[in-house]
């Protein structure tokens, strides 16, 4: 951990052992979802032996996620647990007790990389803009609601609650959930000493030429309209 | 998004004939069923989960999903 990531050598050496932007996605999903009971448990990264595998790097997979969204206890020691918590929080969560095997530290070491730097904070915006916009989470929930909602006067009956309190817990996540996406733009420019966000439209002409790179992501279905930010 | 996840289902439960009500089924990430997934052989998951946990329910109706996870070491 004490090699600087800003010289090129170092920082290739560590990229071909490990997958960074599984990395940058991994405290994304994190801290978008606001959790609190992460890092110091429930962190889980593999890499395959298989000599012609496609995942020969260190990664990471998603594990046990129900404190997110304001809900369990926080176990991490995250600054805040509400819907208004700052996009860069886990950035600070240094401390033995909190990341006690040192991800975050990895983090910022490869942040020293003005390339990583970059990339990580587009994809934050990327993300924000796509899997983490208020339409995909909202939806998300939705869906799940859905194919909930028939079951759940019996599964509460069975575990002595009642539907009524389950539909007011629904209301409470989906009001956290709106809380979050909304306000992230305002967090998103106090971290990064940003300005805006900017609606922009990519599209094509003719409309079927092709898809668009924008940042981390490429965008097939055109016009796709987005919000970025300016003062890079 | 550059991210594993163990893939799952909503289940309506019965344990021996009494309804157990709604459930997630997920994978099991162990050596037999991640292979299937992501094609490669893995010789380390390593994961600092103190116990499975199921909430809305007293943990005692539920021994079945306290599973310690320490890391795996697969060869």
């Amino acid at each position: 951990m004490t090699n600087s990531m800003a010289n090129a050598a170092n920082y290739n050496y560590v990229n071909n052992l490990y997958d960074g932007t599984s990395l940058v996605d991994y405290v994304i999903a994190n801290a978008m979802t606001v959790c609190s009971d992460w890092l110091n448990y429930n962190t889980g990264w593999w890499r395959g032996m298989d000599s012609t595998g496609t995942h020969r790097r260190w990664g990471y997979i998603l594990w046990d996620n129900d404190a997110t969204f304001g809900h369990y206890i926080n176990y991490t020691g995250i600054p805040n647990t509400s819907a208004y918590a700052d996009i860069c929080d886990p950035e600070g969560l240094t401390t033995i007790n909190s990341d006690p095997e040192g991800h975050i530290q990895v983090l910022n070491r490869l942040r020293q990389n003005p390339d990583f730097n970059q990339f990580y904070i587009s994809r934050i915006i990327d993300l924000w803009n796509t899997v983490f916009s208020c339409d995909n989470m909202i939806g998300q929930l939705d869906s799940i609601v859905a194919k909930l909602d028939p079951e759940m006067s019996a599964h509460a009956n069975r575990w002595n609650g009642t539907y009524a309190e389950w539909l007011l817990n629904v209301d409470t996540l989906r009001t956290f959930i709106l809380n979050r996406c909304n306000n992230l733009a305002t967090g998103i420019n106090s971290c990064y000493s940003l300005n805006g966000p900017y609606e922009i439209t990519l599209t094509a002409d003719p409309i079927s030429a092709g898809g668009i790179k924008l940042n981390t992501l490429v965008h097939d279905s055109l016009p796709w309209t987005g919000s970025y930010f300016g003062g890079w | 998004m550059n991210l594993d996840v163990r893939n799952a289902e909503k289940a309506i439960v019965y344990i021996n004939g009494a309804y157990w009500g709604v459930y997630d089924i997920r994978e099991n990430p162990t050596n037999t069923i991640i292979p299937n997934i992501i094609t490669d052989r893995i010789n380390t998951i390593c994961n600092t989960s103190r116990h499975g946990e199921i909430h809305g329910q007293s943990m005692a109706d539920q021994p079945l999903f306290l599973t310690g996870q320490p890391c795996i070491v697969i060869s």
